[in-house]
């Protein structure tokens, strides 16, 4: 008999659900399960700003020189720093100083403060130099990494990986998640997307399988001076041309998905609907006027 | 995942870095690190109450903390295969059934107490609520310095069961049919304000 098997935790400052379809044992499946969500820990460890002793804090101590990193934190500071060329620096990873100083620098575990102060000079992309052959990562200068807007993709990625002896899976984080194979009726994973002012509403839902959908938005985590956490490095500023107040992307993989609906929110209306285009991505644009704007293409009907 | 087809860009670079990351089997090299602190750092547990059908209830039955479990042994990627067996099939439709309980990576050594004081020896409880969960903490001080940290109770809700005017042009209404639901980040703050609440309590 099928049934849901559902584990939770709480990682990345948000609730995290595994959930699997299967007829296995519960204690077999719920063994996997929590193997699962043990990268979303291993992830956090390489990539908190809110934890001063992660490898990315220890990182941004040690300016001036090469330093050998793991594989986990060198493949996702190279992917975010391919967003940033490809944004043109409107997405920055670096932008961690700027985001510590509007107060973004609270462990969601003690409220202690992680805030560094070593990022405090203008700094960009470009001073992030990734050497695979190394394995290592060189700051030019004194800089914060920020990888909020892909590592919990990256996360859900690898527990759904861990996951693949099962054909019938989710795995959701605060809002943004990979689905596969089927839901408990048997059907494609029905997803909501999230009304960004209502709470509650759902302004669209898709009938998926095998996909990632992760939302970025103007709304949820706010600075104590109220400043949105998605911020144009370049300007230290959230975006002000053609604003957006969120975007979802469906995209084969969440680091994907991540990756690009915070760079699209960055990016603004037109270029964020090019950008994803670009990449062959469906995405769903929710602007100031509660209206609708997506890809051509599969991003369901209205709900 | 990525497999039999071709993607573009960055989507072809995110699969490629997840397979990269995955086949390092940076949990199993890891493993020897965090086994030392895994006990403490592996603590907390949340036990929720799983529920036989979808979509998520806004309501899940709560069920008391169930016992502190160890983190999972860490196994190499090219041993997952035995992880598919085929199980009995069920004579009668099993009830509900609590989910095993899930750790939560807690602080442990890694966690930097606040510089303004240490804390005092002991175990500590806490409660937060939100709209998104109610959460009750209990959090173990041992040398001045978080050693563990505890779900003792938790709800997770989604708030697609309320009902709210309709501003601006969307079109909108609750679907029954929906399995999960995207948004912008829920932060965990019921959990913040109950390991703060504890953490208080601690000083």
């Amino acid at each position: 008999m099928r049934e849901v098997h559902r584990v939770t935790t709480v990682a990345m400052d948000t609730w995290v659900t595994v959930q699997v379809v299967s007829v296995e044992p519960p204690e077999r499946v719920d063994a996997v399960a929590r193997r699962a969500l043990g990268w979303f820990a291993a992830v956090e460890r390489a990539c908190s700003r809110f934890e001063p002793d992660s490898e990315v804090m220890r990182l941004a101590l040690q300016a001036g020189r090469p330093v050998q990193v793991s594989p986990l934190l060198l493949e996702v500071v190279a992917f975010a720093l391919e967003l940033a060329r490809l944004t043109d620096g409107a997405f920055d990873p670096t932008v961690g100083g700027v985001l510590e100083q509007h107060g973004f620098d609270r462990s969601y575990r003690t409220g202690a403060t992680s805030a560094s102060g070593v990022g405090e000079g203008p700094a960009s992309y470009r001073d992030v130099r990734v050497d695979r052959r190394t394995g290592s990562i060189t700051l030019r200068r004194a800089l914060v990494l920020d990888l909020g807007a892909v590592a919990k993709g990256l996360a859900i990625d690898l527990a759904a990986q861990e996951l693949h002896a099962y054909h019938d899976f989710s795995v959701e984080a605060g809002g943004d998640l990979y689905v596969h194979g089927r839901n408990a009726a048997g059907e494609s994973w029905h997803v909501g997307i999230q009304h960004p002012r209502a709470e509650g509403l759902i302004v669209r839902t898709i009938a998926v399988t095998d996909a990632a959908i992760c939302t970025s938005g103007d709304y949820e985590r706010r600075a104590p001076d109220g400043t949105p956490h998605i911020l144009d490095a370049r300007t230290g500023r959230s975006p002000t041309e053609e604003p957006l107040v969120s975007v979802s992307v469906l995209a084969p993989t969440a680091l994907a998905a991540d990756g690009l609906s915070t760079a699209a929110m960055l990016l603004g209306r037109e270029r964020g609907l090019r950008l994803l285009e670009q990449h062959g991505v469906a995405g769903l644009l929710l602007l100031p006027d509660c209206t609708i704007c997506t890809t051509p293409g599969e991003f369901g009907e209205p709900a | 995942m990525a497999k039999h087809r071709m993607h573009r860009g960055l989507v072809a670079l995110s699969a490629a870095a997840i397979a990269a990351v995955y086949a390092a089997g940076y949990l199993h090299t890891q493993a020897a690190d965090a086994s030392l602190a895994s006990a403490e750092r592996n603590a907390a547990v949340v036990a929720i109450a799983a529920r036989p059908t979808l979509p998520p209830s806004p309501t899940p039955t709560l069920q008391p903390f169930a016992g502190r479990t160890r983190g999972d042994e860490r196994r190499s990627p090219a041993g997952r295969g035995e992880d598919r067996r085929s199980s009995p099939s069920r004579a009668s439709p099993p009830a509900p059934r609590l989910a095993a309980p899930t750790v939560v990576p807690t602080p442990s050594t890694s966690n930097p107490a606040p510089t303004t004081a240490s804390y005092k020896d002991g175990t500590y409880t806490g409660s937060g609520q939100s709209r998104f969960g109610d959460v009750e903490v209990r959090v173990t001080i041992q040398s001045g310095r978080i050693a563990e940290v505890t779900i003792t109770r938790a709800t997770t809700r989604y708030p697609v069961s309320r009902i709210a005017a309709l501003p601006g042009r969307v079109v909108a209404r609750q679907s029954a049919q929906v399995d999960l639901v995207s948004g912008a980040t829920y932060s965990a703050l019921a959990f913040r304000t109950a390991v703060q609440q504890a953490l208080v309590r601690a000083q």
